[in-house]
C-alpha cells in the first residue's frame, strides 16, 4: 500500500525503479517555476542541490561534522511547475527524509535503494529532506496535554482540540534557498528525463502536444471561443 | 466488416463484428468537477485486483491530471496525432473512427506502448496549462487550468480490444455488457493492448496473458457497485446501466444524466467505440479542449451543470452519487427527498436533496467561551 502511494506521489514514480538513483519507487521533488529553472540551467526532471543559510543549515556545525553532513544536504528532482510564480518554489512536507542508514543503503546497495540495512527505514530522498533548508520549530507546549494552554484564535476551552497542542509543527516552513543543478534527469543520468524528450512537459511541448493543448484535433463546428 | 449503429456519433459506422447489444449495458457517470485526485479509487482497485506478480505496473483504475497527465505516457495525444484532425457536423461525427481509419490489413488504428510509457503513472500531476504570474490568483476566472480525469475500462459497446483479438479471446457478456479477457484462451499477442485507445488492457509478463478492468463483475452480479465507486471519497461516481437513446427512461439515473439532461458525455466519442463511462465535464476548462475530449455536446453539458443548484431534479440525482454501495437502477425525487430504487421500485437508499448545514454560534453560552468556526 505505502509503495503504491509513493509511486503516485508526484510525477517521478516508477514501481520498477528503472533509475537506480531513485531512492525508492517514488521520491521527493521540488516544484519550480519553469522560467526560473531555465535561468538556472535546470531541465525538468533534473536532480538539484538545494541549500539554505549555511550558518545553521542543514544543521548547526555541519562544517565540522562531515559524517552527518554527508546525508543532510538536500538532493532531489526538480519538476517544472507552471502553477507557482517566479521566485517561489514548493516542496511537500510529508515525505520520509534521508537518514544515516538510508544514505548508507543508497550508497552501498547495488540497486541504490535508500533503505536502512538494519532497520528497513525507507527514505524518499537520496540525501537530506525538505527540513534540510528549514529550521526546526518546536512549539513550547508541543504534545504536552497537561501544560497550561494559551488562548489562540479565540479558543480558550480547557479540553479538546487546540491548535497550539495538536497541530503538526516544525516542518512546514519558508526559507530562502539556492538551487543548483546536480545531475541530468534521464535514465541513470543520461540525457533528459523521458517525458521531456517525448515533448509532453510544460515548456518542452512537441507540435502534437501544442495542438492537443489547444483542442486542435477536433473541429466541433461550434466556434473556437472558449 | 459490418455496419453498426453508434448513437454517440449520430450515424452508422463500420465494425469488425455485427451489432450485438447486451440485455443490459454496464455504465457509469463520473462527475469530474468533484474529483480531488486522492487516488483512493486507484488503491481500492489495486489492492483488490492487481497485487500479484506481473501486475505491479497495472492500474486498471487511474486518475490523471489533464492536460499534462497520462497513463501510459501520451496515450491520447499520440493516437489523436495518428488519427489527425477530425470534425463534427452538428451532432453527427463527420470524421473517421479508429475502425474506419485502420491501416490496410488491420482492424483498428492503434499503437502499443513501450514498457517505459507506464513508468510515471502520475506524471503531470497538478500541472496547469498557462502561467501563473504574480497576482494571477487574484483575478477570476483563472487563466490557468487543469482537472482530474479518473479512468477505468469503458466497457465499450464496440470494444477495439475485442475487435482486434485474432483468437477471439475477448468477449462482451450478454447479460451486462462487461468486457472480459478469457485468461484460458488468451495467448498474449497484445493486439488488444495496441488497439484499445484508452490503453486499459494490460499485458501480464508473468502469466503471458492480457488482463483488464472487470467492472468488479462479482459485485455487479450481487447488485453492488464496483470497488472504485464505493471507495470514492468525493462521491463522484455512480454505476448503473445505460439504454440506447430510443429506450431511455427518465427514472434510470444513468439514462437521465446521459440521454434526458445530456449532462454526462463519453470520453473521445470520435474514436467510435461507444464507451460507457460518461463524464460530467469540468466547468472551468476552455471549450476547444473539452470538445476534443467529449464532443460537441460539451458546451450544453457545462451550461446545464452550472444551473444544477436551481434544478431540483438534477441536484437531487447528483445527491445519490456515493450514497449507497448498491447499484440503483431506478430513482425518483419526492420533494426534498431523493430515493435510490431497485429495478422493481424497492427503496434502496433515501437522501436529502441538499445536505443540512448547521453553523454553530461563535459564543458557546453554556460554557461561556468563544469558538472558532472554520468555514
Amino acid at each position: 500500500m505505502t509503495d503504491q502511494i509513493a509511486v503516485l506521489f508526484g510525477p517521478f514514480g516508477d514501481i520498477y525503479r528503472r533509475d537506480r538513483r531513485s531512492p525508492w519507487v517514488g521520491e521527493g521533488y521540488v516544484d519550480i517555476n519553469p522560467d526560473d529553472a531555465r535561468e538556472l540551467g535546470i531541465d525538468d526532471g533534473d536532480y538539484v542541490w538545494i541549500d539554505s543559510d549555511p550558518s545553521d543549515r542543514p544543521f548547526r556545525g555541519w562544517q565540522k561534522d562531515r559524517k552527518n553532513a554527508a546525508f543532510s544536504r538536500l538532493l532531489c528532482r526538480a519538476r517544472y511547475y507552471p502553477g507557482t510564480p517566479r521566485g517561489v518554489t514548493r516542496m511537500w512536507f510529508n515525505m520520509y527524509g534521508a537518514t544515516p542508514g538510508s544514505h548508507e543503503g543508497h550508497t552501498t546497495r547495488p540497486d541504490g535503494l535508500a533503505r536502512n540495512p538494519r532497520t528497513g527505514y525507507q527514505a524518499m530522498f537520496r540525501s537530506g529532506s525538505h527540513q534540510s533548508a528549514t529550521r526546526g520549530w518546536l512549539k513550547p507546549t508541543w504534545m504536552t496535554d497537561s501544560l497550561v494552554r494559551k488562548g489562540l484564535f479565540g479558543q480558550e476551552i480547557g479540553k479538546g482540540f487546540l491548535p497550539d497542542v495538536h497541530c503538526p509543527t516544525g516542518a512546514p516552513r519558508e526559507s530562502i534557498v539556492r538551487i543548483t543543478r546536480a545531475e541530468p534527469g534521464g535514465l541513470e543520468g543520461k540525457g533528459r528525463w523521458r517525458p521531456v524528450e517525448l515533448g509532453l512537459r510544460p515548456r518542452y511541448e512537441s507540435e502534437a502536444m501544442r495542438r492537443y493543448l489547444a483542442g486542435g484535433f477536433i473541429d466541433a463546428g461550434t466556434g473556437k471561443e472558449g | 466488416m459490418a455496419l453498426v449503429r453508434n448513437w454517440q456519433l449520430g450515424r452508422d459506422m463500420s465494425y469488425w463484428y455485427p451489432e450485438a447489444r447486451p440485455t443490459r449495458q454496464f455504465a457509469a457517470v463520473f462527475d469530474i468537477n468533484k474529483c480531488i485526485a486522492c487516488q483512493t479509487c486507484t488503491l481500492a482497485c489495486k489492492t483488490t485486483w492487481t497485487s500479484g506478480r506481473g501486475q505491479e505496473y497495472m492500474l486498471w483504475n487511474n486518475v490523471e491530471s489533464k492536460p499534462y497527465g497520462f497513463y501510459p505516457l501520451a496515450w491520447d495525444v499520440r493516437l489523436l496525432d495518428m488519427l489527425g484532425a477530425q470534425r463534427w457536423e452538428g451532432s453527427r461525427y463527420a470524421g473517421r473512427t479508429l475502425f474506419e481509419a485502420a491501416p490496410a490489413g488491420e482492424r483498428v488504428l492503434g499503437w502499443r506502448p513501450d514498457d517505459l510509457d507506464y513508468a510515471h503513472p502520475n506524471v503531470g500531476e497538478d500541472d496547469c496549462f498557462g502561467r501563473i504570474d504574480r497576482g494571477a490568483a487574484l483575478s477570476l476566472p483563472h487563466a490557468a487550468w487543469f482537472f482530474y480525469l479518473a479512468r477505468i475500462c469503458n466497457h465499450c459497446t464496440y470494444p477495439a480490444c475485442l475487435a482486434s483479438c485474432p483468437r477471439g479471446s475477448i468477449y462482451k457478456r450478454p447479460e451486462d455488457g462487461i468486457v472480459l479477457v478469457d485468461q484460458g484462451r488468451c495467448r498474449g499477442y497484445r493486439e488488444c493492448v495496441k488497439a484499445c485507445p484508452y490503453k486499459k488492457v494490460f499485458f501480464n509478463p508473468s502469466t503471458g496473458t492480457s488482463e483488464k478492468c472487470i467492472a468488479c463483475y462479482p459485485k455487479i452480479e450481487q447488485g453492488e457497485q464496483p470497488q472504485c465507486f464505493v471507495n470514492c471519497i468525493g462521491k463522484i461516481r455512480l454505476a448503473g446501466f445505460v439504454s440506447v437513446p430510443e429506450k431511455a427512461r427518465p427514472d434510470n439515473p444513468i439514462d437521465y444524466l446521459v440521454h434526458v439532461r445530456k449532462v454526462a458525455l463519453p470520453l473521445f466519442p470520435q474514436f467510435g467505440l461507444e464507451p460507457n463511462v460518461y463524464y460530467i465535464p469540468p466547468v472551468h476548462v476552455p471549450l476547444p479542449y473539452l470538445e476534443q475530449l467529449f464532443g460537441p455536446a460539451v458546451k450544453g453539458a457545462v451550461e446545464t451543470y452550472r444551473r444544477a443548484p436551481e434544478d431540483a431534479d438534477l441536484a437531487g440525482l447528483l445527491a445519490l452519487f456515493g450514497s449507497s454501495q448498491q447499484v440503483m437502477p431506478r430513482w425518483k425525487r419526492l420533494g426534498d427527498t431523493v430515493l435510490g430504487l431497485s429495478e422493481d421500485g424497492r427503496e434502496l437508499v433515501r437522501v436529502p436533496l441538499r445536505e443540512p448545514v448547521y453553523v454553530r454560534a461563535a459564543l458557546d453560552s453554556v460554557r461561556g467561551v468563544v469558538r472558532t468556526n472554520v468555514p
